[in-house]
Formats: C-alpha cells, structure tokens, sequence
C-alpha cells in the first residue's frame, strides 16, 4: 500500500538521520573540525525545528524568537545559581516552562494579528525580554552573564551517565533532537498538524470550518517556544553560561535566515539543512575569511531571488523531476483504485 | 418551522445602509436563491447568516436557536457551510487534504495527537466518498493551485459539504465560468439539493431559475419579492 511505503519512507529518512548524527563524533575531528561544534549543530537543530513549527507550519513571522531561547538559558542558570540546583531534569523543565511562559503570555496578545503586525510585536516582545535580561542584574547578572554552571549529570535514579565531555554532550543533545523530531513528526500528521498547516494558507475558511485559529496559534506559537527554551535550557548546560546577547534582534533573524535558507517553509527537515549549511559556513568559510557572515547573507539574499524554498525545495524540485516524488514530500492519503460507482463523476473541467 | 429565519437584519458600514429590516426564512430540503445587482447586499447578508459579520439591529435563527452574536467558527460547527464569491482553498494542499481538514471526525479529534490523517483509513473512506461526490476523485492527490478553475469551484463547494452541513450556502458559484463547466454546476448543484438544504447566491437569475425552489430578489438592501421561480419571471416588477 502506498501509505505503508509513504510510512516507511518517512521513517526511513529519520532513521537516516539519527543514525548519520549518531556517527558525528566518530569522525567529525577527522574532517578539521572540533566537537564542541557538532553539539551546537545538535542544540541549533532543535531550536530551529521549535521555530519552524510556528514559521513553516503555523505562519507565524516571529522576528523575536531569541528571546525564548535566551529565557530557557535563563532559567537554566538561574536554577543552578540562584537555587544551587542539582537535577538536569529540573532544570530543562523549568527552561521548557520558562519558554513556554514567555511564549504563551506574548501569543495572548499576538494570536488575534496577522502578517506583518504579527512579525513588528515578535520583535517588541522580543526587545522586551532581552532589555529585562539586561537591566535585571541581580537576577541574570546583566550583559556579564551568569557564568560558572555545571553539566548536569544525566540521573535516571538507579544509574547516572556524566556529560561533561563534550562527546556526551552531544549525545544527550541528540536524545533531545530525536524526541523533538519524532513529537513534531506526530504533532503535524495529527489533527492538529493539518488544522496549523491549514490556517496558515487561509484563516478566512478555517475559521469557517469550525476551528478557533486565534487558539491553534496560541498553541502552536507557545509549543514553539517552548521547545526552543529547551533549546537555550542545553545551550546553557553546553557553553556553562547564560549571556543575553542570544536574545537579541541578531540572533532572533539568524534563526529566521537558517529556516529560511534550509527550506522549512516546505520541508520537515529544511531548518536541519539551515543549520548545518550555516555552521558549515561559519567554520568552513571562516577559516579563509572573517567576512564569512557577509557571504552567508548573500546567499540568503541568493535564496530569496532565485530559490524561495531553500535548499530542501531545491532538493525537492530535482526529486521531483527525477524520481516523481509526491507534492512537498508531504505524507499524503494513498491512491485508490476507483471502483465504479452507481452514477457517472460529474466532471468540471 | 423554517431551518434558518433572519428578522428585522439592519447592517450599515460608516453612513452606508447595507441593509434594512430585511426578513427571510429558508425551508429545509429546498433550494433558495438569492438574486440582486451587484451592491444590492447578497453578501452582506450571507456574512450576517454564517456569522462573518453580526448585524446592527435583528435576529437569526437557526433551527428555533437564536445564532445571532455566534462565532463564524461556532455557527460553522452548529452545521452551516458556506463557499465564498473569491475563492478560499488550502491552496497548497491536495484535493483529498482539503477535504480531510474539513470532515467532522477530524474537527471532533483536533487535539487527538496520535491520529495520523494521512493514513487514517475511515478519514481516507469519508474523503474519497466527498470527492467522488462531487465529481474530483480522480485528481484526489493533485493539489489545489494546479487544478483547473472548474474543478477548483467544485473543490470550494466539496470542502464545505465535507463538513456534512444541514445547511450549505454557496456565494456565486457561476463566477467566472463558462457554459459547459456552469450546466456540469447545475447537475452537481442538483444532487446536492437531496441530501442538504443549500442557498445560493447569484445575479445570473437563469442559473437560479434552473436550479431553485424559491429565489428572493435582494434591492437596495432589501428584499423585494420572495417565490416560485417561473411566478417570479411572470412579476412585472421584479423583472423591471
């Protein structure tokens, strides 16, 4: 059946995927570049992922989203120096729900917007945030930053696993990244998936078929942040810090430039392939030329002139043609052998 | 007891009366048409009647329950459909996934996280069923934007039918078509009238007069003459 080899081909590829990104550490060094680097790869994915679950799936512009990354930081390192906590868990669940709770209160007041005025109150919330994270140094320690924090022992109570190296690291990121990828897979096949997907191409009929859109934005918009607290929540744990400039104007448009270059718009896994052509770029490029930032813009630029889809709808284009491969690499219904039926289809050509 | 009545609607935007102490009823199982010039408020009205709009003074009714300050979303799940004058797709989805999104066993599990759409086999059943109804099961996986115009209008109109309404308004079917696809709309139009009650919006009065039980003529804002098609054509004044 088509779709038992359309399931399989899904899973397939995200088999592909985890068993490629487990097998980074293995030879990542061998290629000139540095672990640390494959860990940030890992933690980008996953917030990029989050974003594109608003950007890609909802239509939601949000030009602000570092905030929510920065606020899981936050809340990670807040938990460790200010309540001297101990647990990772506890931990990357206040960073969910720190995310989460930065995102839900500003989706109260943006859910009801659309366009452009949606995308101009991302970027005040999102000043909002990283100005409070600035100003408040008694709590974040200002543009300092809370420093000093520790991995966190992975503690499953009977046994617990260390991640202070960065190997370890990564692979506690890549546990991460494979929950994330298989709950947003769920998420977007399910009801609610198509109900987001459906609203972003017309609010007019999916308020007319009976859905309340301004709640599904909620939604999706504070699942969103939510997974990129989770995202900032393992950034901290990796870099032993929390600093405020991850939330800031620049780093809320890098992410918006990864999606968008990798092809989130159309593709599942577009923001994976935005992440790591701009890390690729970053450390490639960077070792020729400090400029590797102004040629990573042109190829945004690039992208947006030549091939609005991103690499994945460049990909998709050239599998189309070769492969015939269905619309958007979608998981669509199977066709159906069309048994007669008792009147003719009334065709309308 | 009339499916749907509207009574005494009064709607104006900024100084400009729309519409004025307009009353109308729509019998179940029949087929009504509204017809009017171009401004005379057809649309006005269907947006007050599926809730896209609440109306200045006066009450709707549907099914003895008064819908009048009701959400579009919730009139929508109170079982009234409609299709719109500009057309409203999921542009980017497939026909089978335009319907998918509007089946009531989907809107009823839409915080279900473990169903999967795509492979659910009684949504697929319903779907198809939709599609063949209305003459699109052959293009199920084309996607909206590649589909002809045609088509595209039978894909509006089978998208709000997937919702299983009791009630179906259509906002000017025949808009931009030609004459073959407009009598493949009649027969289609035709065999939906047997299985919901359906108004229809329109200025071309012979595809109404083809097609309807009972067509109000809409002037002004108001409604001039409500009756049988071929009465209405023998109406010196409403001809006027």
């Amino acid at each position: 059946m088509t779709s038992l080899r359309s399931y399989s081909n899904d899973f397939t590829k995200m088999v592909f995927v985890f068993a490629f990104l487990a097998t980074v550490p293995l030879w990542i060094s061998s290629v000139g570049l540095y672990d640390y680097i494959a860990i940030e790869i890992i933690i980008w994915c996953i917030y990029a992922m989050g974003y594109n679950l608003a950007l890609g799936y909802t239509g939601l512009p949000s030009f602000g989203h570092g905030a929510f990354f920065g606020i899981g930081a936050y809340a990670m390192a807040m938990y460790q120096v200010h309540e001297g906590g101990t647990s990772l868990w506890v931990g990357l669940l206040l960073s969910i729900l720190a995310g989460a709770g930065a995102g839900g209160l500003s989706a109260l007041f943006m859910s009801h917007r659309r366009g452009i005025y949606f995308a101009l109150m991302t970027i005040a919330f999102g000043q909002v945030f990283w100005f409070v994270a600035i100003k408040k140094r008694e709590y974040t320690n200002g543009e300092d930053g809370l420093l000093n924090l520790e991995r966190l022992p992975v503690d499953f109570g009977i046994f617990s696993l260390d991640v202070s190296s960065n190997q370890s690291m990564y692979f506690l990121g890549l546990a991460f990244f494979m929950l994330v990828v298989l709950g947003l897979w769920t998420l977007i096949h399910s009801p609610f998936g198509y109900i987001i997907q459906s609203l972003k191409q017309n609010e007019t009929r999916t308020w007319f078929l009976g859905y309340n859109v301004h709640l599904f934005k909620w939604i999706s918009f504070t699942l969103s942040t939510a997974i990129s607290g989770l995202a900032g929540g393992l950034f901290a744990l990796t870099q032993r810090s929390a600093f405020p400039d991850v939330m800031s104007l620049h780093w809320s448009g890098i992410i918006v430039m990864m999606t968008i270059v990798g092809g989130g718009l159309v593709s599942f896994w577009g923001p994976v392939l935005g992440v790591m052509f701009y890390f690729i770029m970053r450390d490639f490029l960077g070792t020729y030329t400090s400029t590797w930032i102004l040629w990573f813009g042109v190829s945004f630029m690039a992208v947006i002139l030549f091939e609005p889809h991103g690499i994945a709808g460049l990909w998709m284009k050239i599998s189309q043609r070769i492969f015939k491969m269905s619309p958007g690499h979608r998981l669509l219904p199977p066709e159906r052998t069309l048994v007669p039926t008792p009147e003719p289809s009334n065709e309308l050509v | 007891m009339a499916l749907l009545e509207a009574k005494g609607i009064h709607k104006r935007f900024g100084q400009q009366v729309v519409l004025e102490k307009v009353n109308i009823t729509f019998e179940e199982n029949q087929l009504s048409g509204i017809v009017g010039p171009n401004g005379a408020g057809k649309t006005t009205l269907f947006n007050i009647l599926t809730g896209q709009h609440w109306p200045d003074r006066g009450k709707v009714f549907f099914n003895g329950k008064n819908i009048t300050r009701f959400s579009r979303q919730r009139v929508a799940r109170m079982g009234i459909a409609r299709s719109f004058q500009i057309m409203n797709l999921f542009d980017d989805f497939t026909a089978i996934e335009n319907i998918m999104v509007a089946l009531p066993n989907v809107r009823q599990r839409q915080f279900n996280m473990f169903m999967n759409v795509p492979t659910d086999s009684a949504i697929q059943d319903e779907a198809y069923e939709v599609l063949r109804r209305i003459g699109l099961d052959k293009v199920a996986r084309t996607e909206a934007k590649n589909l002809p115009y045609g088509k595209r209008r039978a894909l509006e109109i089978g998208v709000a039918l997937a919702s299983k309404p009791r009630m179906l308004f259509l906002d000017e079917p025949t808009q931009g078509m030609g004459s073959d696809q407009m009598s493949n709309l009649i027969d289609l139009v035709l065999k939906l009238k047997e299985i919901v009650t359906i108004v229809v919006i329109e200025h071309d009065m012979d595809f109404l007069v083809e097609i309807a039980d009972v067509i109000s003529v809409i002037l002004w804002g108001q409604i001039i003459a409500t009756d049988a098609p071929d009465k209405l054509l023998a109406n010196r004044g409403v001809l006027q």
